[in-house]
């Protein structure tokens, strides 16, 4: 086998694919080249992924198309060091938030931000801002020096720095949610003539809102305003469905909900799918709530049975392909199940919801059980 | 009666006809109990218990027979609405009601009760003075479960030796058999079967629930642990209540029982125990421990079942998965997969394609509940007397072992499992097969729902 190319050509490569934009035509055939090459390099320098594709007799010699590029389970990262380099090297190591077991979190190590930041601000102003360059941006999260191993504390500063305006702010400090300035510059950001974004993860959002509730407080953001959240709940707040959580959006912030956008990314992952109204909007598409994956990434799903990609409308395994996950891997199986639509992806939950027909205890059972016994 | 008709419901004739269409009310339900408990006081309560012994065993010998279209029209029918093969509903069912048999039920009756015509009347108890006698209630609503074929019979069998009349609710994924059950025993004697109803409502409908529960004397309930606690606080003061919730299973094996001679057989037990009913029986082996020292070391013996497991798929495939019990599984491969190339010792052994089974062999002794669905984990185990340690953790939900080894130490294993809540050890292949008077989850069957009269002398 002939040796991989070196990782930097692939950042070229990569830099250059997303330099073609978010709507740039979907060249299967370019994004299966890239892909290709991708995976001879992390084959060949991440080691436990060699191996891991070794016992599936998945060489780069015998792997002509990316859909047979073995994706790695998420559990991976926790289990094994997953990276195409010396992990004293990383620039930065994004960690998983280790709710189910703080002993084993996710690790997802940089080499370098640039392919990162580069992937993340082109698809949000894709997403978020297809209409303007910056806007009033209020953080419903921390900054990276008070989260240093959080990919979302990390992408909302790239998206900060790329995109706020003057007056753009952090609202999650060391101590929790700084609720008294919130609520001070959104009734600012109500007199003023320009629309503001209020963006961060769903959870914040719940608890904002309770806030708002318990106060009996309502605002009306100025036309134009919008709303990015993100991530589930893990427990950190009650449970919200997304239908609900734009209803109480409109109602106590006035943004509604065809301004809602949802974005759906991943520790292991360096590009973020988007479920956004206002991109359709800007490309004339149907207006149908879907994720988005973009134009250097593939999100599939995967038959549980088979490992086959589903058809559309069933439901099964969610996996993504991403081209600017360039130093650990490529293709990852996710703990998601989901199910494929004309226009993307829908997020259906994850794996987990298992139980037994009957009085036998599936493992997430006891786990519940457990949970729920006294301490 | 006939096995053709295909109405889930089993209704008192003179309602028939207007239960036809809709959901259940309450105002049904009062009207289903008062024909249950005038048929039973009319028959039911005066028919020796000897006789109901007769006309249940003739029941189910209806489905024994060779050819029964009993047991052709459930394995045809249940395979259709549940997950389920044909060849496993039929074999499950059959089994099951194998052990209804009259010995068998004589058997329940007599570990039970002693002298099963304390059911009859009044009647002199051996050691004790005076004369007694035992009533079963009036009425007893029976929740079932879908997890298991035919194990609703086990449950209205109970209910007809005590005399009582029967209202069962069937599952909503296995709404098939109790009302074809209580058929075939209507085809032996209509005037028994006058006492049980089928009548199916949905889950949530309380007040259809509550109504069931006010005109019972007694509620059997088989499900999940939240499903039953749903049930319980439901059910009124003072009405009896049989809960049998959510339950795990083990199997052990002694090093004296590893002979290569015979561990192709004894895999063979084991992996009928694991795939039967694909795990969702309260008796089905989540773990198989195995003791090592013996002429097979344990990891072989994982080797051996996997064998074991792929020819009982060729038998009796597995049953069709939802998208997440099919995502749990590749969930477990993948978290076992990952340790195994960390250099962990672990063993992965798995169905050539598909999900049909899964064999983790493991190193860490520790006891890990399956995801189900023929997914078994083998570890190794120093010494018999290391496991009440390691069960203890899952010790609230433990139920049945499955022990191979010497009558001996499996009786010394049983001592050491008693206090731990086991509430069975018996033969590895016999798991998913208790006797009908076994201690299910610890308790009696009928005794449970008996109240005594004594006259003093």
């Amino acid at each position: 086998m002939a040796a991989s190319e070196g990782i930097e050509d692939l950042r070229t490569a990569i830099l250059e694919m997303i330099g073609k934009g978010p709507d740039q035509p979907r060249d299967d055939e370019a994004f299966n080249a890239l892909a290709l090459r991708m995976f001879a390099y992390q084959f060949q320098t991440n080691e436990p992924y060699g191996k891991f594709c070794e016992r599936r007799e998945r060489t780069p010699d015998a792997v002509r198309s990316w859909l047979e590029i073995p994706p790695v389970p998420i559990a991976a990262f926790k289990e094994l060091t997953l990276a195409c380099g010396p992990v004293e090297q990383a620039v930065a190591c994004f960690m998983t938030s280790g709710t189910t077991n703080p002993e084993k979190r996710g690790r997802h190590y940089h080499f370098t931000l640039d392919v990162y930041d580069a992937s993340a601000r082109t698809f949000f102003k894709a997403n978020v801002l297809p209409d303007v360059d910056r806007m009033h941006l209020l953080v419903l999260g921390s900054p990276p020096d008070l989260m240093p191993h959080s990919s979302l504390s990390h992408y909302l500063w790239v998206v900060c720095c790329g995109f706020g305006a003057g007056g753009s702010m952090y609202y999650i400090g060391k101590d929790g949610l700084e609720a008294e300035r919130l609520m001070a510059d959104l009734r600012a950001a109500e007199q003023a003539a320009q629309p503001a974004c209020v963006l961060g993860a769903s959870f914040a959002f719940v608890h904002v809102l309770e806030l708002c509730e318990q106060r009996g407080l309502r605002f009306h953001l100025p036309a134009g305003s919008r709303v990015m959240d993100t991530g589930g709940f893990k427990g950190r707040s009650r449970e919200v469905p997304q239908e609900a959580l734009y209803r109480l959006i409109g109602e106590h912030l006035g943004v509604p909900a065809d301004r809602c956008i949802n974005m759906y990314g991943m520790t292991e992952l360096s590009m973020q799918c988007y479920d956004s109204p206002l991109r359709r909007r800007s490309l004339g598409h149907r207006e149908v709530r879907a994720m988005e994956a973009p134009p250097w990434a593939r999100t599939i799903i995967l038959d549980p049975e088979t490992l086959a990609v589903a058809p559309e409308g069933e439901r099964g395994i969610i996996c993504h392909y991403d081209l600017a996950t360039c130093s650990s891997v490529v293709g990852i199986l996710t703990e998601d199940l989901g199910v494929a639509t004309p226009e993307g992806f829908q997020f259906m939950g994850r794996v987990g919801g298992a139980e037994s027909r009957g009085c036998s205890v599936s493992v997430d059972e006891m786990l519940a059980a457990t949970e729920k016994a006294p301490a | 009666m006939n096995p053709n008709d295909e109405r889930v419901s089993f209704l008192p004739p003179e309602i028939q006809a207007e239960a036809g269409a809709g959901r259940p009310t309450a105002a049904l339900v009062a009207e289903v109990a008062a024909c249950l408990s005038a048929a039973r006081e009319g028959y039911l309560a005066r028919l020796p218990v000897a006789e109901i012994v007769e006309t249940l065993d003739r029941s189910v010998g209806l489905w024994l027979e060779a050819g029964s279209p009993w047991l052709d029209t459930a394995g045809r029918r249940i395979a259709a609405t549940t997950p389920y093969s044909e060849v496993m509903v039929r074999v499950g069912i059959t089994r099951l009601l194998e052990g209804c048999r009259k010995d068998g039920l004589i058997t329940l009756l007599e570990a039970e009760l002693g002298d099963p015509e304390v059911l009859d009347g009044f009647r002199p108890r051996p050691g004790v003075r005076g004369l007694h006698r035992a009533l079963g209630p009036a009425l007893t609503t029976h929740i079932f479960s879908g997890n298991v074929p035919g194990l609703p019979a086990v449950s209205l069998v109970h209910g007809l030796l005590v005399k009582s009349a029967n209202l069962g609710k069937p599952a909503a994924d296995e709404p098939i058999f109790p009302a074809l059950f209580a058929r075939s025993i209507a085809a032996v004697d209509s005037r028994l079967a006058a006492s049980v109803a089928i009548l199916p409502w949905s889950g949530g409908d309380t007040a259809v629930a509550a109504a069931a529960f006010a005109a019972s004397e007694a509620v059997i309930a088989y499900g999940s642990d939240d499903s039953i606690e749903s049930v319980r606080s439901r059910v009124p003061p003072g009405v009896r209540f049989v809960g049998h919730g959510h339950r795990l299973s083990l199997a052990v094996i002694g090093r004296e029982a590893m002979d290569p001679g015979s561990v192709a057989s004894l895999a063979e037990r084991v992996a009928h125990d694991v795939s039967l009913f694909d795990q969702q029986g309260c008796v089905s082996p989540h773990v198989v421990y195995v003791e090592g020292g013996g002429g097979v070391p344990p990891e072989v013996f994982a080797e051996e079942l996997a064998a074991a497991m792929a020819a009982f798929e060729r038998r009796m495939p597995r049953g069709r998965l939802t998208t997440e019990e099919g995502a749990a599984i590749r969930q477990a491969r993948a978290e076992a997969e990952l340790r195994e190339l960390r250099g962990d010792r672990v063993r992965l052994l798995v169905s050539p394609a598909g999900t049909a089974w899964t064999v983790i062999y493991e190193e860490d002794a520790a006891f890990v509940p399956s995801c189900l669905n023929r997914v078994v984990r083998v570890k190794p185990l120093a010494n018999l007397g290391d496991l009440p340690a390691l069960l203890r953790p899952v010790s609230r939900y433990l139920q049945t072992v499955g022990a191979a080894m010497s009558p001996e130490r499996r009786n010394r294993l049983a001592d050491l499992l008693a206090p731990l809540g086991v509430c069975r050890v018996c033969s590895v292949g016999g798991m998913p097969h208790p006797p009908l008077h076994w201690h299910h989850d610890g308790g009696f069957n009928l005794l449970p729902l008996l109240k005594w009269t004594a006259i003093e002398e």
